[in-house]
């Protein structure tokens, strides 16, 4: 997939690949600290349930400590981290319905009109709701383009589809978004 | 450029993706086209919505769960108390003030008269730092000044 290489996020993290893969746990610790925001928040986006989001984190960073022997050098590790983010999310998916978005709703109805941190809060269960509509294939574009500032060709690149492929998610995810999240302007489709 | 056309190229313009071939063509059809002026403007609050809630980082148990022992402690930032908003006018006016009061008070004289009648700087120095020596008394009057 001709993705450009994203360079590691910290140029410590081929040194903590190395140590990690031989079991130092100083260097297992670092790469959750340097990740563990970007990874939790991407799962958080995608179910919209918190504790999924934190059990799937570290499935996540168990799974890639387990295959960190064969690991590229040099390569950053987050991508690698969010494709396998990705196809845990994916597992879960198959396996049951995503859970409800009631934690979020709980915290988001006391959202007041005053209080800029409480409307984001409304604002982030509005889009909370709204990405659990879309097929999964377009929620995580979506998440991967706006969350964390992925090419066209990143994201092809983590969710292992074409670009085109990854280029139409992303296109019809934020189509979809537009309409639900209320952003349709009644003149839109008249000429 | 085409309706459909514009509506593409209006996701590649919000992903910086755009060519640049293409942008004068799709920016003439914005101009003549209210319906697709409106898209974009619908697709630019997709992005508002992303922007607007702030993703929340990972819960603090994670490395816990892990078995890689505890989150590094969080440092806290002191609490800076905002000033006042009259403090920079008030210091402004009492700096003015004194200023003032030492222009007026160190003056040079001019009149002649009072030029004869003064005593000479050097004398008037050494008494001034006479009677300070014996009205300071270094360890009793000395204080160390307050940290804030």
């Amino acid at each position: 997939m001709g993705a450009p290489a994203r360079a590691p996020a910290d140029p410590r993290e081929a040194d903590w690949v190395r140590l990690g893969a031989v079991g130092d746990r100083e260097a297992l610790r670092a790469i959750v600290l340097a990740h563990q925001d970007p990874v939790y928040r991407l799962l958080l986006r995608l179910g919209g349930d918190r504790e999924l989001a934190r059990d799937l984190a570290q499935d996540t960073f168990v799974k890639a400590f387990a295959a960190l022997t064969g690991f590229r050098a040099g390569a950053a590790l987050r991508p690698w981290l969010f494709k396998i983010a990705n196809n845990l999310f994916l597992d879960h998916v198959r396996k049951r319905r995503p859970e409800s978005l009631d934690a979020l709703r709980e915290v988001g109805d006391d959202a007041g009109a005053e209080d800029p941190a409480l409307v984001r809060l409304g604002t982030g269960l509005a889009l909370a709701e709204a990405l659990a509509q879309l097929p999964v294939s377009w929620r995580q574009a979506l998440v991967l383009r706006h969350d964390d500032d992925m090419s066209y060709e990143e994201i092809a690149d983590v969710l292992g589809v074409p670009l085109g492929t990854a280029k139409t998610w992303l296109f019809r995810g934020r189509e979809r978004l537009k309409v639900l999240l209320g952003g349709d302007d009644p003149k839109e489709g008249t000429p | 450029m085409i309706c459909d056309e514009a509506r593409l190229a209006a996701h590649e313009d919000l992903d910086g993706r755009l060519d640049a071939a293409a942008r004068p063509g799709y920016e003439a059809h914005l101009v003549g086209c209210a319906s697709c002026r409106a898209h974009r403007e619908g697709l630019s609050r997709v992005t508002a919505a992303f922007s607007a809630s702030p993703p929340q980082g990972a819960p603090v148990d994670l490395l816990g769960g892990l078995g890689l022992g505890e989150p590094p402690a969080r440092r806290e930032r002191p609490v800076r108390r905002p000033a006042a908003r009259w403090l920079p006018l008030a210091g402004g006016l009492a700096a003015a003030a004194v200023i003032a009061a030492v222009g007026l008070t160190l003056r040079p004289a001019t009149d002649p008269q009072l030029l004869a009648m003064s005593p000479s700087p050097a004398v008037e120095v050494g008494a001034d730092a006479e009677a300070i020596l014996t009205w300071f008394d270094e360890d009793a009057d000395y204080e160390e000044p307050l940290a804030f």
